[in-house]
């Protein structure tokens, strides 16, 4: 209770000064400091797009109420990439060359960044990847390392493993099923590393499905995989069709846990799943369970009235990582702010601490498993399957 | 000094340019439609980026290996479906692209799946991009005032007719059909060696559409229309790119009102020069 | 047995959806021999119509299905008036209306995203058990109830279309226009109650749609999926289409269910390519010269 009137005082304060632009007086408005997103703004991943750019445009009201970055206006531009790689290549191409910014966030889908990755090592600007989570992002097929790409997310190996051994090792879980989803590289990645952990650990994989995001019915697939009665139904998708395959699942009879990663990352879904998903568990950042992110998304939700995503969460980390890299510079120069990102081993965004390894631009980070229970989500805790 | 966005502009105008030429011999002029020349746009860029990647080949030989590759399939799949009709042929394109498509993302050692082909190496530059849409525009301008294009003509027109004047109905169709396979192997293979990796969701069905729509808005049985077509279709999206969910709304709202307004597209049965010419000779007005 | 039971059950509970569809485009496609591509819009617009009903207070889920299904029928109508009737006026070809469809579909779909946001939403259903349990073969509730209603919902159109003065009307107008026109027939009245109907008819499916799985502004795209039906079916042919729904159903799960998931696509597309190739005017279709 006392600490949503905090919230609402703080939804107040920035309210009256976005009316007064008191505390603009002394930015630097002539002279921006301009960072760009690129995201799906239209078709149908535009959910994740349209959240990640609203996190970034609130995260730099925020910023400019408190003076800016160096002093200087933070001026966001967010352009359409459909979810495509070429337009979102374009996207990228046009915030660089045409309207100048010092560093770009997005997209949050790996067969985009790849792409923009490549053309990154020509331009110059930073690129940092939100959810874009295959390991070619920052590392071309040949080993080197992409110098100006950047991510936020887990890569798709270590979500594999974590919720690979956390079902064999402390579920105590021992068959395994699973569906892809083929149209989606973080699927097929992500799953093929549970699969690989799993096995190596000693379990057993009884059935292995795939479908296409779009597809809504997987009753055929589900089908088959209750005819062989796995213990453990792993489902790395979006949340929309987790919440579609959870209900399916228990409508044909299947009790396997359901465990997956963080695509399920949303406050939606027990009531997109309509309580299928009770018993399950996933591998995510500790994100959601912070208290810092559910302010964040206390004044988020007063102003957009949208749906509480992580993308959100990614475009105000991207953001803030890009400031904290800025004033440890002492310069917006797409350069320093590289060099800055490289170097940083240590940053505190809403989805928790993160270090980055200089060798690959891949974060370290805390992992953690969350339990859905019949109308909660529940943290279960850290977890690291080496300690 | 062109910049790297300007280049992209000028490359993605020039790729689509070439693949809407062929799709307006196929159906400005056959009056054939087809929802699967993404399909052939998949086959000859993956054709050529694999060329160019695994096998080392030079970028001019592997995208003319992908633009043969798209007509041989082209030819084996017209001499099965091209006797359908109307819709019928249609649909077969249609589920022939989605084919494509899907065969592409579940063949996950040879074209990398849903994750794409990589490490394609960088040569389509805006000039190489340019010299091949005037090249294409060339061929398809002879080709069109060529015996084979009045051919096409008259299948528009009337194809009992034509056949009763001894053309040869389904032979030319399935040539139509080749050519336009051809163009859309050739742009296939210039994207991908502009775009440096590929998916295949890059060639899916809405990109087959927008390449049917761009015809047609462009004015059926005019090249040049086409040209025209493409830089509107292509260029203002790009410019309204801040304005997201907006542009498309706009795109499909002028959509219908170009066919409402200018029922024959931008330039219908016109060419550039005819524009020039107040009393010039009548060309074929079309049929309904 | 019980697998391949189930797997049917499965089958035909998304073949009823299609068939909804599909009927639709059947219906304007025998009249008006262009395929109505905007058709999969209006059903999404028709579950977001009863899904904004929901909303309002102590509204009956019943009376939120009929607001919807109304609003389909009337957008589908809509599309009648403002587009295809003047593009048909204009004496263009018919492969214009097939463009302007095209066109109104992208400006639909764009217009839900600027309205509802991309957000998923979800319609409620009737029942709270989901599913029943008969000998080890599960059956949802829903898809039970949508299996149901589609199969009334069919009966009726086919008995409006075979049975009624109004549907020997459409009946002529699918046959001779011209003629039917000069017999008395009004031309333009019959057809804009004909898009009525099959916007109701995707509405009710874009509702159950709704109700199975989610409502998002992209959701129209299992027009796709109908259309293809219809075509297996024939085109214009309205029992044509239903069967070709339900057998595309069955060859999809069937597919998934014994062959291959990942390849479920490629393989139902290459049956879809054969059997054109053996009927090449589809399964009830009537093979006549394409009018010039």
């Amino acid at each position: 209770m006392k600490k949503s009137m905090l919230f609402s005082a703080v939804l107040a304060i920035l309210v009256l000064a976005l009316a007064g632009g008191v505390f603009a007086a002394d930015l630097d408005t002539a002279n921006p400091i301009k960072i760009g997103y690129v995201g799906a703004l239209s078709g149908d991943t535009a959910l994740w797009g349209q959240a990640g750019l609203n996190g970034l445009n609130l995260t730099a009201e925020m910023i400019n109420e408190d003076g800016g970055i160096l002093g200087r206006e933070v001026q966001i531009i967010g352009l359409d990439g459909k979810g495509a790689a070429d337009d979102s290549v374009a996207a990228y191409k046009r915030l660089v060359e045409q309207e100048g910014v010092v560093a770009v966030v997005g997209t949050n889908f790996s067969s985009c960044n790849i792409p923009i990755a490549a053309v990154s090592d020509e331009l110059h600007v930073p690129v940092i990847a939100t959810a874009a989570s295959n390991e070619l992002v920052t590392v071309d097929a040949n080993g080197n390392l992409h110098p100006y790409s950047f991510r936020l997310c887990f890569i798709d190996p270590y979500m594999g493993y974590l919720a690979g051994s956390y079902a064999y090792n402390e579920l105590g879980l021992r068959k395994a099923a699973i569906i892809t989803d083929i149209t989606d590289p973080y699927s097929t990645g992500v799953g093929g590393y549970m699969l690989d952990t799993f096995t190596s650990l000693g379990g057993e994989v009884v059935a292995q499905e795939e479908a296409q995001n779009g597809d809504n019915d997987f009753r055929a697939q589900l089908t088959k995989i209750a005819m062989a009665q796995p213990d453990v139904l792993f489902v790395p998708w979006n949340y929309v069709n987790v919440a579609l395959i959870g209900q399916q699942a228990r409508e044909l009879g299947i009790t396997a846990v359901m465990v997956g990663a963080d695509g399920w990352d949303t406050n939606e879904l027990i009531e997109l799943s309509r309580g299928a998903l009770e018993g399950s568990y996933y591998v995510s950042r500790p994100g959601f369970n912070l208290p810092e992110a559910a302010a964040y998304f206390e004044i988020y939700d007063a102003k957009f009235h949208s749906s509480k995503e992580t993308e959100c969460l990614y475009g105000n980390d991207g953001l803030m990582w890009i400031k904290q890299a800025i004033e440890a510079a002492g310069s917006a120069e797409p350069d320093a702010i590289r060099d800055q990102l490289e170097a940083t081993d240590s940053f505190d965004g809403l989805l928790g601490h993160m270090s980055v390894d200089p060798a690959n631009h891949n974060p370290s980070r805390d992992a953690a498993i969350f339990r859905v229970d019949a109308d909660v989500v529940t943290y279960v805790g850290i977890y690291d399957p080496a300690k | 000094m062109i910049n790297s966005f300007y280049e992209g502009v000028i490359v993605t105008c020039c790729v689509n340019i070439i693949a809407v030429l062929g799709m307006s011999v196929l159906t400005g002029f056959t009056r054939l439609f087809s929802f699967g020349n993404a399909g052939f746009m998949a086959i000859g860029a993956y054709a050529a980026a694999i060329c160019s990647v695994h096998y080392h080949l030079p970028f001019a030989l592997s995208v003319l290996i992908g633009a043969v590759a798209a007509g041989i399939v082209a030819y084996l799949l017209g001499s099965l479906t091209i006797r359908l009709r109307g819709d019928y042929f249609l649909i077969s394109c249609l589920g022939f692209g989605e084919c494509v498509r899907v065969l592409f993302l579940y063949l996950r050692n040879i074209t990398g799946g849903a994750v794409g082909y990589t490490g394609i190496p960088f040569r389509t530059t805006w000039v190489v991009a340019l010299v091949c849409a005037i090249a294409a525009f060339i061929i398809a301008w002879n080709l069109i005032h060529s015996r084979f294009g009045q051919a096409f003509s008259a299948i528009r027109e009337n194809e009992v007719a034509a056949a009763a004047n001894g053309i040869d109905v389904v032979k030319y169709k399935k040539m139509s059909f080749v050519f336009s396979a051809i163009f859309a192997g050739w742009a296939g293979g210039l994207y991908a060696h502009y775009l440096q990796h590929i998916t295949p969701v890059l060639f899916n069905l809405p990109k087959s559409c927008e390449l049917v729509i761009t015809t047609v808005l462009g004015g059926l049985g005019s090249l040049s229309g086409s040209v025209l077509g493409t830089l509107v279709v292509q260029l203002l999206p790009e410019f309204f790119r801040k304005f997201s969910e907006y542009r498309m709304l706009a795109y499909g709202i002028a959509v219908v009102l170009v066919i409402l307004l200018r029922p024959s597209g931008l330039m219908g049965y016109k060419e550039f020069p005819d524009l020039f010419k107040k009393s010039g000779k009548k060309k074929s007005t079309g049929g309904a | 047995m019980k697998i391949l039971i189930q797997q049917m059950i499965t089958g035909i509970s998304i073949g009823s959806v299609y068939a909804l569809i599909a009927s639709g485009y059947a219906l304007v496609y025998s009249l008006l021999d262009f395929s109505n591509w905007a058709h999969g819009e209006v059903c999404m617009l028709g579950a977001y119509c009863c899904f904004m009903a929901t909303l309002v207070p102590k509204m009956p889920l019943s009376v939120s299905c009929l607001i919807g299904i109304g609003g389909a029928a009337l957008i589908s109508l809509f599309n009648e008036k403002l587009a295809y009737r003047r593009i048909r006026n204009n004496g263009s070809p018919n492969m214009f209306l097939m463009i302007a469809a095209m066109g109104l579909s992208t400006t639909y779909q764009n217009l839900a995203n600027v309205i509802w946001g991309s957000k998923f939403k979800q319609l409620p259903r009737f029942f709270k058990t989901t599913t029943l349990n008969i000998n080890g073969i599960f059956v949802g509730t829903t898809d039970l109830l949508c299996i149901v209603i589609s199969l009334i919902v069919l009966v009726i159109l086919l008995l409006i279309i075979n049975q009624t003065r109004f549907g020997l009307h459409v009946r002529a107008v699918a046959c001779a226009g011209r003629t039917a026109r000069i017999m008395g027939v009004r031309i333009d009245q019959v057809i804009a109650l004909v898009f009525v109907m099959a916007g109701a008819l995707a509405g009710l499916a874009g509702i159950t749609y709704g109700m199975k799985y989610n409502v998002y502004p992209t959701m129209g795209n299992v027009g796709l999926k109908a259309f293809i039906a219809s075509v297996i079916g024939g085109l214009g042919s309205v029992p044509g289409a239903i069967v070709g729904a339900v057998l595309l159903g069955l060859i999809e799960t069937v597919v998934s269910g014994y062959i291959s998931s990942g390849l479920r696509d490629l393989i139902s597309f290459s049956l879809l390519i054969l059997i054109l190739l053996i009927r090449p005017s589809g399964l009830f279709g009537v093979d006549v010269q394409e009018k010039a």
